[in-house]
């Protein structure tokens, strides 16, 4: 898998680009437009991560013009800007996710491979995960075997966990995908709707099914 | 811009009116003295073919005579002339007898000509001649030119109120067009907004005053623009500039963690960073909002729809919120309206709301969530059962970074923004956020509303 970094602040793209390298990514770095535009030319890529703000440009414009020009792959936008606007505008430009500054590298790793895996199209209807089963057809959960009754919400969010299951969940990304708010005011809300879903799914101390990682989100292990 | 045309419509009509009003009532001042005027003119050119028809010279003839001969002309004139002779003495020579039983009246002589209302008659306009000690009058009856002016009058009020009904309709056309430019400010100042920023206003040909006043507001939405798009500018370059470094801080952080997870003791410093790391970045999340919500420049999309599923939907979160703080959440929902705005930001500001209540209430107890409609406003309320608030801080704690004291310090988890920018995303869509007091009991109540439609 090759991936393309755009990205200016030379230190944030030397450290997305090592985490890929340690997850076996081929990845490359360009720090400009110009370079970016030269790397696509030179090579396919799989994937590109591009950030906004470019010294010789607007990532947004980078982007257009490759959509434009018939570049198909998957395309996450890395931004400081959190504006609704600029992430709307963003994907409308046919980006495929837009993940805001500071992020976790295991977000980003994240995002990639559900994108990576979004292309190659795989789909399954039940999903399973110790002792927990959700059939997405039925829309029927059951731990250890016992039935289990959710509200839509809580439905969404166990689903979100089991296709990302060992993989750290921020809040962000949850708040996006299940409510698709796109400012967050600060709210339990998350963290009172995961600890009904431990609950409910008979969770204990020994067998918490849902961790908390402390400052940053949420992994199912 | 209703109430304009209708005042300048008004404004115009009164002025079209009092002015035939007056025009015409000068008319009828004027005609009324050019015919008692002529009339004594008459009365010369009366007077003197009667001393002709006397031969020029009536102190020679006999009394009988000078009456026989007075008797003929008077006869041939009788719709037109009264006619009276007295001698110097006094004595009555001659009465033309279409005056009948009654007789003209002798006046002081400085009433000549005279005017006085006579039995049979009516009114009668006179002139008294001197001619070789013989004294003569000559009178007539003014009843012909009342009843001419009679007439101007009726066809004056008819005029009038003629014209007082067409000005009206005149004066709307006038100010509707003279109103056209205007209303075509209105329109274009209206749509120019944080998202269609570069519109400007035509300038309509001419030097005229609304020419002078587009220009103007131009200049003055030109100073706008430049200040939204320093707002924006410095909302991006702010961010770009904070977020750079906590992104790194936060990258060297979570691979610190990695490699500690061994070590518990360091590992739970590391978490704690993180979990600054989150909080710091959330403050500047929502200066950076606040920042540009009052520069105006936040364009978030708002539509039109309907507030019931919307309500029912967060009060499905709202609810498990609650809960979760062991307080039940209590919906009610009257007259369900259509309304324009955002989901996501109006969800936010109740879901705070919501939250900020749950915060303060004993557990037990319910929180209240209200949706109606009023005086053209949406407004939801949210009540609690906490202490409330002293009146000097109901404003206060809508201030940036105001933290006010919780019954339970445990609850409070804010950084003092959560109102702030609740209040500003009500601003935003043309409606406001306030508290008060509860009437019904302790508590607060807290009122976020916008314009229905």
């Amino acid at each position: 898998m090759k991936v393309l970094i755009v990205e200016d602040e030379r230190k944030v793209g030397q450290f997305i680009e090592r985490g890929l390298t340690e997850q076996s990514y081929t990845a490359r770095l360009t720090g400009s437009c110009t370079e970016a535009r030269d790397a696509l030319a030179e090579s396919p890529y799989d994937v590109i991560v591009l950030d906004l703000g470019l010294p010789d440009g607007d990532g947004l414009d980078l982007l257009k013009e490759w959509r434009s020009a018939g570049f198909n792959e998957p395309v996450l936008i890395l931004s400081a800007r959190d504006a609704v606007a600029d992430r709307i505008h963003g994907l409308n430009l046919g980006a495929d996710d837009y993940l805001a500054k500071p992020f976790s590298m295991d977000e980003l790793l994240a995002r990639l491979r559900s994108l990576l895996r979004r292309q190659s199209g795989s789909k399954t209807t039940t999903l399973e995960f110790a002792g927990i089963k959700m059939d997405l057809l039925a829309r029927e959960v059951t731990s250890l075997g016992q039935r289990v009754d959710l509200t839509s919400r809580e439905f969404a969010l166990l689903e979100l966990f089991l296709q990302n299951r060992d993989r750290v969940l921020t809040r962000t990304l949850i708040s996006e995908r299940i409510w698709e708010a796109s400012y967050d005011l600060e709210t339990n809300l998350i963290d009172v709707y995961v600890r009904r879903l431990r609950q409910k799914l008979g969770a204990t101390d020994d067998r918490p099914i849902i961790h908390t990682i402390r400052g940053t989100g949420y992994r199912l292990s | 811009m209703r109430s304009m045309t209708v005042h300048l419509t008004a404004w115009y009509a009164l002025a079209v009116t009092a002015t035939v009003v007056v025009a015409l009532g000068a008319g009828h001042w004027l005609l009324k003295r050019e015919s008692i005027g002529s009339l004594g003119i008459l009365h010369e050119a009366e007077f003197r073919e009667v001393l002709q028809q006397l031969g020029g010279d009536p102190e020679r003839l006999s009394e009988a005579d000078l009456a026989a001969r007075m008797a003929r002309h008077s006869e041939a004139d009788e719709h037109l002339f009264f006619f009276q002779v007295h001698d110097a003495a006094g004595r009555l020579l001659f009465r033309s007898p279409n005056l009948g039983e009654t007789i003209l009246p002798t006046l002081p002589a400085y009433e000549n000509p005279w005017t006085v209302d006579m039995p049979l008659h009516g009114r009668v306009h006179g002139s008294e001649f001197e001619q070789g000690g013989l004294h003569f009058q000559i009178g007539s009856r003014l009843e012909p030119m009342e009843r001419l002016l009679r007439q101007y009058l009726q066809i004056s009020l008819v005029l009038t109120a003629m014209v007082a009904a067409g000005s009206v309709g005149l004066g709307y056309g006038i100010s509707r067009v003279a109103l056209n430019p205007i209303r075509a400010i209105e329109r274009t100042a209206r749509r120019i907004g944080a998202d269609h920023l570069s519109e400007r206003i035509p300038v309509p040909p001419g030097r005229d005053e609304v020419a002078k006043l587009v220009k103007l507001l131009n200049a003055m939405f030109d100073r706008l623009e430049t200040s939204f798009r320093q707002v924006s500018q410095f909302s991006a370059d702010a961010s770009h500039e904070l977020k750079t470094p906590l992104t790194l801080i936060r990258l060297n952080a979570e691979s610190l963690r990695k490699q500690l997870a061994d070590n518990a003791e360091s590992a739970v410093t590391v978490d704690t960073l993180l979990e600054e790391i989150a909080r710091m970045n959330r403050i500047i999340n929502d200066l950076l909002f606040l920042a540009k919500a009052e520069g105006g420049g936040i364009t978030a999309a708002r539509e039109v729809q309907p507030t019931l599923p919307f309500i029912l939907s967060v009060a499905e979160d709202a609810r498990v919120l609650a809960e979760d703080g062991r307080v039940r959440l209590e919906v009610e929902v009257n007259e369900p309206v259509a309304a324009r705005f955002n989901q996501g930001l109006l969800r936010q500001v109740l879901l705070n709301l919501v939250g900020n209540a749950t915060a303060v209430m004993p557990s037990g107890g319910t929180v209240k969530l209200r949706s109606l409609a009023s005086n053209g406003y949406w407004r939801i309320e949210v009540l609690d059962e906490g202490p409330g608030l002293l009146p000097e801080n109901l404003e206060r704690v809508f201030e940036r970074f105001v933290k006010l004291p919780r019954p339970d310090p445990t609850t409070g988890h804010g950084n003092g923004l959560g109102l702030a920018i609740s209040r500003s995303i009500m601003r935003l869509h043309g409606g406001d956020l306030f508290a008060a007091n509860r009437q019904d009991r302790t508590g607060l109540c807290m009122i976020a509303q916008l314009p229905v439609g």
